[in-house]
This record gives structure tokens, sequence and C-alpha cells, in this order.
């Protein structure tokens, strides 16, 4: 069984699929935040779940050479391991099967959440 | 022209920074960089976090706990031996958990530090050996 892992790192472990070969701190937050939006993340909650997910053994890095509109400082590219790609399948499997459940009762959410029909139970008398 | 922060700017974020990850992170801040007030702003959210990513890293929280443990011994012990009512006087035995606990935050930071790209072979002998020659006087 694959690692399971939290919405954070699901997001980030997304963003370096969907980046490819250009997963790097800066491009990772950016795609994060955009996923996450309209919630705001900071790129050091980016660079703690990176070191977190490669620890796990979800994703590997290797540092490229230095560019000078970096100011001469390399960038830190990330890919997806085979185990991370195992983890992030489950987790968005989970979050279908949620979804799913979810829409069952309210209906299609994708109409937007405010749209959907308020829970009002019956009350005992 | 040159875009990047000022040099103070990136001067105070350079030193803080673990070197192990200082590269990376200065590089990504220079990419993100508008101007030096943002700079440093982003700064001081982003640094607390990759200091503290670095020590989770590079501290094992079984050893770091024996470490307490034996250091703290250790103290109370000397304590024990040179001033035993330094032991009974009010909170004698929390404040001799002070000099551990500045101890234990000192290894911890000198391993979050240390740079991986210097390595010291004799790096493993100079603890033990510093801690043997200080209470030698």
């Amino acid at each position: 069984m694959a690692e399971s892992v939290g919405r954070f790192e699901q997001i980030v472990l997304t963003a370096i699929l969907s980046l490819r070969d250009e997963a790097y701190g800066v491009t990772i937050h950016e795609k994060a935040a955009d996923l996450i939006t309209p919630r705001k993340i900071s790129p050091g909650a980016v660079y703690v779940t990176l070191d977190c997910l490669e620890d796990q053994g979800l994703i590997s890095s290797r540092l490229a050479d230095p560019t000078p509109e970096r100011g001469e400082r390399s960038k830190r590219y990330y890919r997806l391991e085979a185990l991370g790609e195992r983890a992030l399948e489950e987790s968005a499997a989970t979050s279908k099967r949620v979804w799913e459940a979810v829409a069952e009762i309210w209906g299609d959410i994708a109409e937007g959440v405010g749209k959907r029909p308020k829970w009002n139970p019956a009350r005992p008398r | 022209m040159e875009s990047g922060p000022s040099k103070i700017a990136e001067a105070l974020v350079y030193w803080p920074l673990p070197p192990a990850c200082r590269e990376e992170v200065l590089g990504d801040m220079r990419e993100r960089n508008q101007n030096s007030v943002q700079y440093l702003v982003e700064a001081c959210y982003t640094v607390p976090s990759v200091i503290y990513s670095r020590i989770r890293r590079t501290a094992d929280a079984v050893v770091t706990l024996m470490a307490a443990v034996a250091v703290y011994m250790a103290f109370v012990m000397a304590a024990r031996w040179i001033d035993p009512e330094l032991l009974f006087r009010e909170y004698g035995f929390t404040r001799i958990a002070i000099p551990p606990a500045i101890f234990l935050v000192a290894i911890l930071l000198a391993d979050a530090y240390s740079d991986p790209k210097k390595r010291w072979p004799l790096k493993p002998l100079f603890g033990p050996t510093l801690g043997w020659l200080w209470p030698a006087p």
C-alpha cells in the first residue's frame, strides 16, 4: 500500500506532476497557489512540504547549473517517484469518491458551493 | 540592468539560511523579487520555515532525547559532586536544565547549519573531545 498523503501534500504532488521537467521552487509554489485558490500559501510551506515528501521517498530532487538571471544560483528541480505517483493516485481516487458521495446528496457542486441546497433536517417535535 | 534585490537585503537573508538549501532558496527568492521590502517580507515568512525544515531533517528525535537526558544527568551529577546545596535551592533542578538546553539547541543548530559540501572527516571526534576538554580546567 502506498504512503498516504495529506491535502497540501496532494496539491504539491499534483503541481510537480503537471509541471513535469519544469518543477522547481518558484513554479511549484505558483502552481500550488493556483490549485488552492482562493487561499494563499507561503513559499516556506512549500519548501517544508517538498522536504517531507523527499524524506518519504515520494519525490526526488537534483540541483541544476547556476543561471545568471537568478544571480548565479542554481534551481532545485523535483520529480515524482513511482511511490509518489502511487500515493497521488490513491489520494486522487479517495478525493473522487468523496466528491461523488457529496455530489449524490447536494447535486453537482461544480456549479458552485454557494448554490447547493441548504441542509435543513426536520426537527423532532 | 541588475534586477535582483539590494546587496544588503540579500546579505540579511543569506546568513540565516542553512547552507544546504541556501542556493535554491536564494535563487527562488531572487526570481520572485519585486522590490527590497517585498523581498524582506517574503524572507520573514520563508526563512523560519526553511530552518525548521532543515532541523527536522537533520535531527533525530530519539538521539536528541538521549543526548538531553545524558547531558542533564551529567550536570546534575556534577552539581551533586561540587555543591549539593545547589540542587535543593529553589528551582535547583530547573536551573540546572538551562545549560543542557542551550547545549542541545547549539547541537541542533550546528547540525542544521553544517554544509553537506564541506564534510570534515574528524567532525565526529570534535564534539566528544570538546566535551572532555571543557570541564578539565
